[in-house]
């Protein structure tokens, strides 16, 4: 076997190469190519079997060059495929070849439709049914924003800068310096201030998001609604008879509740508002970390900087705003342990379990 | 922070039947949530003081040495032990049989004591290092414990527990609980609360309200009784409230009395010497955190056999460095106050020391510092350097600067006893907050009313009295002076929800507002999402959410790029990198992610899109497509948020494309918007191309050119744009991995809201039967079902019968492919008349003008 004799196979090999390339490439072609080269009968086989024929000085560096080519013609017919896939990709992408406008390809009656019941999601669920019941409370429905300032996040809810409670929200940031919200009281100031005057009765609900790594109980975004009350002479006991209320139609019984006290800066006082686990109905249950009782809403009556800030007079108004995580809820009332299922929209999990 | 109830009791008695379970109750109802109780005692069951009776030479093992150990009642037990430090009288602790070695209470094998044979000798029981009991790392020899050691007498057979302090319930509150209440950062603030909370009086003792002579004494003017003085001087009035210091000489450095250990252990703070363990200590009693500097490392001049040391508290510069305490070099600017000598900074302000000026073994004198510093300036610098000690925590809570130096008196009559401190300087002060004590007058009615509740002045003064007030009543007008601790008294609600909180919440009933209700209609937007979602529900499909966030990963597998995209800068989770501009990428990958769970679904999405041109009050010409604000004037210059609703369907249909476009039909006849057109791109007029949504275009990068239709509806003869539709392209179904075909659609909702035309409305039917016939027409292969229904319906304006329009539906139900250049299409019409039964030869009398109409407009032929 002369050396001379491999090059010229890669080389004849080489030149057909570049003859497929262009518009007669096809997968046969290609196929053909190959086979020709690699096959049976192919001169390249001939070469392998002239091995056995040669001295054992010779043979080593011969069978190695003999790979190399065998690999450079996989290689290159590989490569081949690749590049007819995608120029065949293009041009089938591109091929104007349906009617757009046309509401089937052939007869109605040939066309898939999908089979199943369709659902909504838990999330959006869950948040249908409290905006309802808001609607019948008289509360009018704002959204809330998701970048925001740091102004209408903290600054006009009588968060000082630096205040360390601004640490117990672990809010993210962009370049510019705007906020993924962490919570949905960024809108109180802007929704005080499109009523003009109270009575306001409003409920904002929204995404909300923290800094967090991800894990079985932990999720950066999460979905806050809250409401928000400023009327002539509204009390605390107002705000208890409000929340008791509006929980109640939303967990359909009724409920025991008790008051921790708690501190947020935009309100004064600050409650977190907690219910008898209606799950176990306070023996203790995974819902309720076995305590019996579980954290439902913080509260609290809406600081006067904040309804000065909103254009409001403290001295002649008073309000109250509370708020409620529904992730967690909607993960107790199905008996979902991983908060990741909510955004991870497996179709098992989004169709209801019958 | 935790909190000692044994230390709590020093100050308030509580009664001895009092319960942890309803002590916690009582707290947790009117304070704050409580983390968690722990009992200590139960760590330390079973371990007494022994005192060895005589020790000998194990007779088999050299190392081992036999102890006799008196434990107390007369009884007396053998035990081994391989240290080489027990000698005869020694008090020592001591494990019985039964109980667990503290320091493995806690691992996956606690370590239970039992007989044990050892060489042939029996040991019952086991004596124990700092190390097994948790008191430290030490285990090189066992504990000998000195008199100096423990509270009360050393004597065998006292409970080890009892004898240190260790009997005792940690009760811990989590710090962002108490974020307004700096003075609850100590045992003292606690106290106070838990007397108010539980009714039962505050002993107030002497050193927490020392006489004003007294503190004369310490603060005179300097004499020559004194061999020190400090040159203070306080540049950053404005953030240091106060700043008091004294040098103290003869100073001697060693290890705390294992009590003291003790209770900074159980606070979860390392003991160092006795100087540093003694200023913790007054931290956590008293809430002040000081700081204690190696005066002979500080810059000073001798005058006349006096000292004089320079002490500056000043802004840093720019640029200046310090090493400190956490042994790291921090690079300060003019945010954060340091305290300095003449030429350098010895520590950053409430926060760590310098190493340039700590306490070591040697240091013979000391400056010893109690100061408060402004709470946020703290803070800032704390976070801005990641430093964050004790006292970094206590100084970002407001501190009443009114007790730094009583505090200081207390830290000197420690430090006399356990370090031998002697004074050598005047206590130097410099006070620049006004410390009087606030007065605040409320309205006993206003604060009823704001309540709710029914409660009389006499209840309201008694339970401002026993929050520690002094309260005086005149009419309707309750006067408190607020105590210069409770620095969070700030306005009429602090003192409302004082007496509310202590009253009880539960004890008000609720009520609810007086002012009626009336029903709230939905908005357009509610109604617009409400019936599109009830819609695609019905129709099959699933709503999923998705991240507003997204990473730029998942971008490039759709073919777009990050660059308008808002970037967040601070994420802990590696896919929050950007805010999501469209939706239709993250559809695609749940839609792989379930291929192979379903053979054919559809999934949609309601989620809001932001990207950097589109900002409110800023409009420009390719903005006629976002959301107006409801609040113009708190939106200008922030990003709008567009409302989209993103679809996918799966399917292994060919086309796939209308298996989604069949319910896009559906959607908009649901939401009554008219006279829609599917148009590909080639079809955009330049105009409508330089207009056309940024979106539109970035989602076309995604779907196959050829099967993809910008979605619009025209009207005033203009497209109004509002959504695309297509077939997901195969570089991106490749980078997708999938093995489907998809067909994705975006749309806008702020778009589809005003194209709405509102609810749907029934027709009162005829009362006469309708009539259809099927039309097949040949065309050209290039007119669309579009061109061919506008023309029929066209062309049926003309069908009047008597006067009265009879086409009552026009409808595409057959395409046929012929050949290339032909095909044909089938068109139902429905004829109906409101007045009589039509016949056959009525509709073909005025079907013939259709047909021909149709047939001359298309060059099309009737088949």
């Amino acid at each position: 076997m002369e050396k001379s004799e491999i090059s010229s196979v890669k080389k004849q090999f080489d030149a057909d190469v570049k003859k497929l390339a262009g518009d007669s490439l096809s997968i046969e072609a290609i196929s053909l190519l190959r086979n020709s080269y690699t096959g049976k009968d192919s001169q390249l086989a001939k070469l392998f079997k002239e091995l056995g024929t040669l001295d054992s000085k010779e043979r080593g560096p011969a069978g190695k060059e003999l790979n190399v080519l065998k690999q450079h013609i996989e290689e290159s017919c590989q490569l081949l495929e690749e590049q007819y896939i995608q120029h065949k990709a293009m041009v089938d992408d591109e091929k104007q070849d349906i009617d757009l406008t046309a509401p089937f390809a052939t007869t109605k009656e040939s066309l898939e439709r999908l089979q199943s019941q369709g659902a909504s999601n838990p999330v959006s669920e869950e948040v249908e049914k409290m905006l309802s019941i808001f609607r019948t409370m008289g509360f009018h429905i704002f959204e809330a924003r998701e970048l925001d300032t740091e102004y209408f996040i903290f600054d006009s809810l009588n968060f000082p800068p630096n205040h360390p409670a601004r640490e117990n929200w672990d809010a993210f940031k962009t370049a510019e310096g705007l906020v993924p919200t962490p919570h949905t009281s960024n809108m109180q100031v802007r929704v005080m201030r499109y009523f003009k005057k109270p009575p306001v009765r409003a409920v904002i609900y929204g995404r909300c998001f923290r800094n967090e790594a991800v894990d079985v109980v932990h999720g950066h975004t999460f979905h806050q609604i809250e409401g928000l009350y400023v009327d002539k002479g509204v009390s605390v006991a107002d705000m208890i008879g409000t929340i008791k209320a509006y929980l109640e139609a939303f967990f359909e019984q009724e409920i025991v509740w008790r008051i921790q006290p708690s501190f947020f800066p935009f309100v004064e006082p600050g409650i977190e508002f907690m219910v008898r686990c209606i799950f176990c109905k306070g023996v203790g249950c995974g819902s309720c970390k076995h305590s019996g009782w579980l954290e439902v809403a913080g509260a609290g009556m809406i600081h006067p900087n904040v309804l000065r800030e909103a254009g409001i007079d403290p001295d002649e108004y008073t309000g109250f705003a509370w708020g409620l995580g529904l992730d967690r809820t909607i993960l107790q009332k199905n008996g979902i342990k991983d908060i990741r299922s909510l955004f991870a929209s497996d179709i098992r999990f989004l169709r209801h379990d019958v | 922070m935790k909190y000692s109830l044994s230390w709590i009791k020093q100050f308030v008695a509580l009664p001895d039947t009092l319960q942890i379970a309803e002590f916690k109750e009582k707290l947790w109802q009117s304070l704050s949530e409580i983390e968690s109780v722990e009992n200590l005692a139960e760590y330390y069951k079973g371990i007494v003081i022994g005192k060895i009776l005589e020790t000998e030479k194990h007779p088999n093992a050299d190392k081992l040495t036999v102890t006799k150990v008196d434990i107390g009642n007369g009884e007396v037990k053998t035990v081994l032990t391989g240290a080489p430090n027990v000698r005869k009288g020694d008090y020592v602790p001591y494990i019985g049989v039964g109980a667990t070695v503290p320091v493995t209470r806690q691992t996956t094998e606690p370590l239970v004591i039992e007989p044990r044979e050892m060489k042939g000798m029996m040991s019952e029981g086991m004596l124990c290092s700092k190390y097994e009991l948790l008191l430290g790392e030490d285990h090189s020899g066992i504990l000998i414990l000195q008199e100096a050691d423990i509270i009360g007498k050393l004597e065998g057979g006292r409970a080890f527990a009892e004898a240190l302090g260790l009997d005792d319930f940690m009760i811990e509150i989590e710090n962002k609980s108490m974020t307004h209440r700096g003075d609850c950062f100590s045992m003292v603030g606690m106290a106070r609360e838990v007397s108010a909370v539980l009714d039962i009086p505050f002993k107030t003792p002497q050193w927490l309200e020392p006489k004003p002579q007294q503190i004369a004494e310490y603060a005179r003017e300097f004499d020559e009784s004194f061999s020190s003085r400090i040159q203070l001087s306080v540049k950053a009035k404005n953030v240091v409230p106060r700043y008091s210091a004294i040098v103290l000489e003869d100073i001697v450095v060693k290890e705390s009395p294992l009590w003291i250990q003790a209770i900074l252990l159980k606070h979860g703070i390392k003991p160092i010497n006795n100087v540093v363990d003694i200023t913790n200590y007054i931290m956590l009693e008293w809430g002040q955190p000081m700081h204690a500097f190696d005066a002979e490392k500080i810059s000073h001049t001798v005058n006349n056999d006096v000292t004089t040391y320079t002490v500056n508290v000043r802004m840093a510069k720019n640029g200046e460095k310090i090493h400190t305490l956490d042994n790291k070099e921090h690079l300060l600017d003019t945010n954060t106050i340091v305290i300095a000598d003449a030429d350098k900074a010895i520590g950053i302000a409430g926060i760590i020391g310098g190493t340039n000026s700590s306490i070591t073994e040697k240091s013979k004198k000391i400056i010893l510092e109690s100061a408060t510093f402004d709470m946020y300036s703290i803070r800032k610098s704390s976070m801005l350097h990641g430093i964050f000690t004790d006292a970094s925590t206590v100084f970002s809570r407001r501190q009443d600067p009114s007790k730094t130096v009583k505090a200081m008196l207390r830290a000197i009559d420690f430090l006399q006893l356990y370090a031998n401190a002697k004074i050598s300087s005047p206590v130097e002060d410099e006070l620049i907050a006004d410390i009087s004590q606030k007065e605040k007058v409320i309205s006993a009615q206003k604060a009823r009313s704001f309540i709710g509740i029914e409660i009389s002045d006499k209840e309201m003064v008694s339970i401002l009295k026993r929050l520690h007030y002094k309260v005086t009543q005149k009419g309707d007008l309750i006067t408190v002076v607020v105590p210069s601790y409770r620095q969070d008294i700030e306005i009429d609600e602090d003192l409302y929800e004082e007496i509310v909180r202590v009253y009880g919440y539960s004890s008000v009933k609720p009520t609810l507002p007086n002012r009626p209700i009336y029903g709230i209609p939905m908005t357009l937007p509610e109604k617009v999402k409400e019936s599109t979602a009830s819609y695609l529900r019905g129709a099959g499909f699933l709503e999923t959410i998705n991240f507003s966030f997204i990473s730029e990963k998942l971008y490039k597998q759709a073919q777009l790029e990050t660059k308008d995209c808002y970037k967040i800068i601070n994420a802990v989770s590696p896919d929050v990198q950007y805010v999501r501009k469209v939706l239709a990428p993250a559809l695609i990958e749940q839609a792989v992610q379930n291929q192979y769970v379903e053979e054919h679904f559809g999934l949609f999405e309601f989620g809001k899109v932001l990207r950097k041109e589109y900002v409110h009050g800023k409009q420009g010409k390719k903005d006629m497509f976002t959301e107006v604000s409801l609040y113009p004037q708190d939106d200008f210059g922030l990003p709008v948020e567009n409302h989209h609703l993103g679809m996918v369907t799966v399917t292994n249909a060919e086309p796939a494309y209308y298996t989604l476009k069949q319910y896009i039909d559906e959607l908009l006849a649901h939401t009554a918007i008219g006279d829609i057109h599917y148009r590909h791109m080639s079809e955009l007029s330049k105009k409508e191309l330089e207009v056309l949504p940024l979106w539109v275009t970035e989602v076309s990068h995604m779907t196959k050119g050829g099967r993809t239709a910008v979605i619009s509806s025209l009207y005033d003869s203009e497209h109004h744009v509002f959504g695309i539709i297509g077939e997901v392209n195969t570089p991106t179904l490749r980078s997708f991995s999938a093995q489907r075909n998809i067909v994705l659609a975006e749309l806008s909702m702020s778009m589809l809201q005003r194209l709405y035309k509102g609810q749907l409305r029934h027709r009162e039917p005829s009362k006469y039967p309708s009539m259809r016939l099927d039309y097949c027409f040949e065309l050209d292969a290039e007119i669309t079902a579009k061109q061919l229904l506008q023309s029929v319906s066209g062309a049926a304006k003309s069908v009047i019968l008597n006067g009265e329009s009879i086409v009552a539906g026009i409808e595409l139900v057959d395409i046929y492919r012929v050949n290339d250049s032909k095909k044909r299409m089938t068109v139902r019409i429905s004829y109906e008349s409101q007045t009589k039964t039509l016949t056959d030869k009525e509709i073909h009398m005025l079907d013939k003008d259709v047909i021909s109409q149709v047939s001359a407009e298309l060059n099309a032929t009737i088949v």
